[in-house]
């Protein structure tokens, strides 16, 4: 009897010894992965929506940045009790590591660089509708191109990051002029590939005169006047129909009037 | 006449003594007929008593029928009762200490075959602590194991064994009653019967890829064959919390005037006069912090017969808080059971809580350093009601604690079922099959409402909100090991096989929504479908699971020679397929040395050396940390209208594999002159590599949501510990003292990545040199004269500028390090920091004293570490006259320099922030010896109590954290921050509470 028992039990064991090693394939439930992505023509249109977020973070022009450029300008001045960040705007930099002053810029432009890269990797080998598909190639493009003209215009120098990287990722370091060489092949691939404007629906998107008047400005900053006046003048030439200069000067400065007459952000600084 | 009263005094005195009170006398011996001296010889309910003498020989009064009491250090009490004649008595050795057995998983071993390090803690002493929680009452108690642990209701303490071994998890394995679950703040400490620590590889490589921080085990009470025993315990515990030495009105105004006027002086930006102080004078810590009532009660059934025995119990312990807005409460019961019939048995522990813990809305301690003594609590001219910042009165972004917790409800609701079964076959004798199965059921409720109103300047205005968030959590084990057991002749063998499967799921639900009506004296409706905008939802999953195979084998030769070998497989969920599983062995032997022949010493009853190797492993990463995810939930807006986007947020590495440890101990037990002296000592020393750590990458990726996961770094940690214990007993008088005294030493050995280093805070971790270790900028004084301010140069001569303008008097002497190239760069930046300290202590020791005499008891911990260092960031606050705060009182002759010139306080100014930088001035010495419990208990053992049938009671009384010897000037040097890249950084971290506990306990 008990002879029985003995190998029953040691039979037992032997059944449950054989756990399924399939009980270990646990799928995520709670999103999708990249690998399943980037398939459809609406895949790609979202990777282009998710860029354009990027403009209202407090690292950009919600908050830190617009607080950067009009500080430090003679738009306004801080009195703000907070003393580390209104040395900011009174040029006193004594902590390059401080997140409001300066690191959220940097950490806020790459992660627009980044979207903006998955989709330039990414969307190509879509299949899809070829016009369709460049023009977001194209606004991923024009907003890359913002994010490093920013980049250039607060630290003279960065790094260029032109695919997704992984966590192996070192970076290099990337010159002034090799950045605006980059900004100036960005723009020029989106200025060809944009419309030059939207229907309501879409109004908000990168339009041709958005590339053409960013790349002047990038001319501009590099002293390069000739060039500029190039890509200007079509916007001059477009007076009356897409564009027109504002009456009150003030009023690029009330929210209001935003969508007035296809106002262009970012004056320029220098 | 005088014959009549002598006679009456007779009979008088005859009748007063209960009955005839004569001699009793005896000899007592051992087992090998040698006399015992001193041996205490105790009437049983009385306190006549007497001491053996040279020959073995007692006489004390008793009567006849009285019951005597024997008892002698490491000897077996005994109980004989007198019938007239001279007594005999022989005492057996008490090898009980030797025959303790520990739980090491899987199995059950003698204390004193151990081949690993295994600290066993003191369960009894634990009861002495008046802290909730099972982690917060095992502090001190074991080496090499570092307790930490926080003022606030509800939160646990946080617990390392041997240091930080790992980057991202540093939690150790807790196993209860078989399952693999952590007790957290729902278990209720007098449940534990006993706990068990597996420190090194051999000890805890049977739980493999788990145990690389460690193992604890904990066993709960069972019942005992008897009849049944109801035991009753009540303590009531008053807490408070230290305070910080802030100005009032008046000297905060007298000095922040100073510092404004000191701005005009300078031209600082937009100051031009004093700030128009209002007439209060708020102590928000006395507003805020008070002394909290804890209650702890417990009730406890059990009892036995031959054939099972069964343990019932339930507890309530609540904490009012020392913060306001802080409360905890907890409902306990327990279940435990064990039966048996044949070569059939099983046992299963239940056990079922509910807390509800209202948790701190804001960092309490934080805000009273920011809130100036002149804002006042509640101002009716604020949206809300409350008082706060104001720019031209008291100026400051600080919050207001009252308000925010006034204007925040949070709660937490918490159900927890959580326990075991398990099941034995033993055919033969020497064999076994034991199933095991475990489950961890969680119901947790987050409720939180924020009211309209504001607590700091500047706030933006917020609708009334309302979120609920219910989780669930589903954690099952399920276990089949086979136990073999059985000496032939001089040899044992004993070893376990088995397999085990862990599943754990968890699902968050949770609902939100604004606009809730107002009923009036900040009261709402808070019920989600009351509010009338906004609906937002969320729900997630989170699965994972883990199959392993065991094995462990001990070989013992004739009680002398001792060989374990164990092996584990882990497979887990959490990693890519193809590098799912580990391997993890370990091996250790053990020679008693005092069994030989050749070493024999009467003075010496037992010396044990020991040494293992083993490679333990970790994988307690997120479950889908190998994949990148796109996140679909990005939106933008284009034409006035919501647009979705979808795009990867988090970078990730497919490539993450097990983290390993290796460790190697060599240690050795031994006991001297009759079991009175013991004294144990190891060293260790563990590499971890491939640790799996959130390391932070390169900005310039924009990888958002946390770092990714990589095997990127490696680690040492590496010590000695020693236990040093000794007990005796002088006639009724019984002491033990016990000494624990653990080092570390931790290093960073690579940092992955070609990373040279992280900075964190105010520290920097880099190859070479321990975690966290502070690197800040260098002081070396302040400037008192010209001709200091006219030297202050760079070696070639050029000046020096301190936030773009030169030093005055009074200021802080910073000094400008080379930088790269050598040369200074004349100006003071975060590149002019340099390594000032470490973080960790070279010593940690723990020292417990017990006594024992007649029906009292005492006992009194000490611990403390030595050689660390602590960054005040309070006393930065509380000098911080660059923004508006609120001033810690300066010592005499500690003044700033415009008022006392001769002292070493910097010049006080308004707007500028030369003189408040992160630097060594806040730095400070973090060694501390401190009296954790001190306790004093009376037994009562009158006859009277016996016949009521009470067995045992008792009252004592506790004080914790009563005295500590520490030069550092901030609220408690044993503090937590969680973030192990600063660890050594004191942020407002809430302090240990002092208490003082009284209690009762009943066993009848």
């Amino acid at each position: 009897m008990k002879k029985i028992y003995g190998l029953l039990l040691t039979g037992m064991l032997f059944l449950f010894a054989g756990c399924s090693a399939d009980l270990l394939d646990i799928d995520n439930p709670n999103e999708v992965t990249n690998t399943t992505y980037w398939q459809s023509g609406e895949d790609a249109e979202a990777g282009v929506n998710a860029c354009y977020s990027f403009f209202y973070k407090e690292g950009t022009w919600m908050r830190w940045l617009s607080f950067r450029y009009d500080l430090s300008s003679d738009e306004g001045w801080s009195s703000s009790p907070w003393i580390e960040l209104g040395d900011w705007t009174r040029f006193l930099y004594n902590n390059y590591n401080f997140y409001e002053g300066n690191k959220v810029h940097w950490e806020h432009f790459y992660v627009g660089i980044f979207r903006c890269n998955q989709v330039l990797t990414n969307v190509p080998a879509i299949e899809m509708n070829e016009t369709q598909k460049n023009q977001v190639l194209a606004q991923a493009s024009f907003l890359r191109a913002l994010w490093y003209f920013q980049i250039n215009l607060l630290w003279g120098k960065g790094t260029l990051v032109l695919e997704p990287q992984d966590a192996n990722y070192i970076p290099q370091d990337a010159s002034e002029q090799e950045i605006w060489d980059q900004i100036e092949i960005d723009l020029t691939y989106a200025m060809n590939n944009l419309p030059e404007s939207w229907d309501a629906a879409n109004l908000g998107r990168a339009t041709k005169g958005a590339a053409k008047a960013l790349l002047g400005k990038a001319y501009m900053q590099q002293r390069k006047f000739d060039k500029a006046k190039e890509q200007l003048q079509w916007l001059i030439d477009k007076e009356g129909s897409l564009y027109g200069l504002i009456d009150n000067r003030e009023d690029n400065y009330r929210f209001e009037r935003e969508q007035q007459r296809g106002y262009l952000r970012n004056p320029v600084r220098r | 006449m005088i014959k009549k009263i002598l006679v009456l005094f007779f009979v008088v005195f005859a009748t007063t003594t209960y009955a005839q009170q004569m001699a009793i006398t005896g000899t007592v011996t051992d087992a090998n007929n040698e006399p015992l001296t001193g041996v205490n010889v105790v009437v049983k309910g009385t306190t006549m008593g007497a001491v053996t003498d040279i020959d073995g020989r007692f006489s004390v009064q008793g009567d006849n029928g009285s019951t005597l009491v024997f008892s002698y250090i490491g000897m077996i009490p005994q109980e004989v009762v007198f019938r007239g004649a001279p007594l005999f008595v022989v005492l057996i050795d008490d090898s009980k200490a030797l025959e303790e057995v520990v739980v090491i998983g899987y199995q059950t071993v003698k204390k004193s075959d151990l081949t690993g390090a295994v600290a066993v803690v003191d369960t009894k002493e634990m009861k002495k602590s008046s802290a909730g929680t099972l982690v917060s009452q095992m502090q001190g108690l074991a080496t090499g194991v570092n307790v930490r642990s926080t003022g606030r209701a509800g939160a646990d303490a946080s617990i390392q064994i041997r240091g930080v071994g790992s980057l991202s998890n540093n939690s150790p394995l807790w196993v209860v009653d078989g399952m693999i679950t952590d007790p957290g703040v729902d278990f209720n400490p007098s449940d534990a019967e006993s706990i068990q620590i597996l420190k090194d590889a051999s000890a805890a490589a049977i739980y493999g890829s788990r145990a690389a921080n460690g193992v604890i085990i904990v066993t709960t009470k069972k019942g005992a064959k008897g009849p049944m025993k109801v035991n009753v315990s009540v303590k009531e515990t008053l807490e408070w919390s230290p305070k910080y030495d802030l100005m009032n009105a008046a000297e905060y105004i007298k000095y922040n005037d100073i510092a404004y006027n000191e701005a005009i002086k300078n031209g600082v930006a937009s100051i031009t006069s004093t700030q128009q102080h209002s007439s209060y004078d708020t102590n928000w810590q006395d507003e805020v912090l008070k002394t909290a009532l804890v209650q702890d009660y417990n009730v406890s059934l059990s009892g036995g017969g031959d054939s099972g025995n069964f343990f019932l119990s339930a507890g309530y312990y609540k904490n009012d808080g020392v913060s306001y807005g802080n409360t905890f409460d907890r409902y306990s019961f327990r279940v435990n059971t064990q039966g048996k019939k044949g070569w059939f048995s099983f046992g299963e522990n239940l056990a079922f809580s509910h807390t509800n813990t209202d948790p701190n809305q804001t960092n309490t301690y934080n805000d009273f350093l920011r809130m100036m003594p002149t804002i006042p609590i509640y101002d009716e001219n604020n949206p809300g009601g409350y008082g706060y910042g104001d720019q031209a009165k008291y100026n400051t972004f600080g919050v207001n604690p009252i308000a925010r917790e006034d204007l925040e409800y949070r709660h937490f609701r918490q159900n927890r079922l959580n326990g075991s079964l398990w099941l034995e076959f033993k055919p033969f004798e020497f064999l076994s099959y034991k199933f095991n199965g475990g489950i961890d059921l969680y119901f947790y409720e987050n409720s939180w409402f924020r009211g309209e109103g504001n607590w700091t300047q500047n706030q933006e205005h917020r609708d009334p909100e309302s979120s609920k968030a219910r989780d669930n959590t589903y954690n099952m084990l399920i276990e089949h090991t086979l136990n073999f057991n059985k000496d032939f002749g001089k040899h044992h063998v004993d070893a376990v096989v088995g397999t085990t499967y862990q599943h754990h799921e968890w699902e968050g639900l949770a609902g939100s929504r604004l606009n809730f009506p107002y009923l009036g004296n900040g009261e709402y409706l808070t019920v989600l479908n009351a509010g009338q905008s906004n609906q937002q939802n969320t729900n997630n999953i989170s699965e994972n699971a883990m199959i392993s195979y065991l094995g462990r084998a001990n070989y013992i030769y004739d009680n002398k020679y001792y060989l374990t070998a164990t092996f584990r497989r882990d497979g887990t969920s959490r990693l890519s397929k193809e590098n799912r599983w580990g391997n993890f062995p370990s091996i250790s032997g053990a020679w008693r040395i005092s069994n030989e022949e050749f070493f024999q010493a009467p003075w010496l009853n037992d010396l044990k050396i020991r040494a293992n190797w083993g490679r333990l492993g970790n994988a307690s990463i997120g479950d889908w940390d190998y994949i990148g995810t796109i996140n679909q939930s990005i939106v933008t807006v284009f034409g006035g209208s919501i647009y979705s986007g979808g795009t990867q947020v988090k970078l990730v590495n497919t490539g993450l594999i097990w983290e390993t440890k290796e460790t190697v101990n060599v240690g050795f037990d031994a006991s001297f002159l009759d079991q009175r002296l013991t004294l144990s000592a190891e060293y260790y020393n563990s590499e971890t590599r491939d640790v799996l750590t959130d390391m932070p990458i390169a900005v310039s990726t924009g990888n958002q949501g946390g770092s990714p996961k990589a095997n990127a770094a490696s680690l040492r940690n590496r010590g000695f510990e020693m236990t040093l214990g000794w007990r005796d007993q002088v006639s009724d008088f019984k002491y033990s003292a016990l000494l624990n005294v653990t080092t570390l030493n931790n290093k960073v050995l690579e940092l992955g990545y070609g990373k040279e280093s992280i900075d964190s805070g105010q520290a920097r971790t880099i190859l070479g040199h321990s975690l966290a270790e502070f690197y800040l900028l260098k002081t070396d004084g302040i400037f008192k004269t010209q001709e200091q301010i006219d030297n202050y140069l760079t070696e070639d001569g050029r000046p020096i500028m301190i936030n773009g303008k030169r030093p005055q008097l009074g200021d802080v002497k910073y000094i400008d390090m080379p930088d790269k190239d050598g040369k200074q760069d004349a100006d003071i930046t975060a590149d002019d920091r340099v390594f000032c300290g470490s973080p960790w202590a070279k010593m940690q020791l723990s020292f417990i004293f017990n006594a024992e005499w007649k029906n009292f008891d005492f006992s009194m911990m000490w611990n403390g570490q030595f050689g660390n260092k602590v960054y005040n960031v309070a006393q930065w606050q509380g000098r911080m006259f660059a923004d508006n705060s609120n001033y810690i009182r300066f010592k005499k002759g500690d003044e700033p320099y415009q008022v006392n010139p001769d002292s070493n306080s910097p010049r006080i100014i308004y707007g500028d922030a030369r003189n408040v930088k992160d630097a060594d001035r806040f730095l400070e010495d973090g060694s501390y010896l401190r009296l954790k419990n001190i306790s004093v208990g009376y037994n009562f053992k009158q006859q009277w109590l016996t016949n009521l049938g009470i067995e045992n009671l008792r009252l004592f009384a506790t004080g914790s954290n009563l005295i500590t010897i520490t030069g550092y000037s901030g609220l408690d040097p044993d503090f937590v921050n969680t973030n192990i890249w600063n660890s050594g950084t004191d942020s407002f971290a809430y302090p240990n509470t002092r208490s003082v506990m009284f209690g009762l306990d009943v066993t009848f």
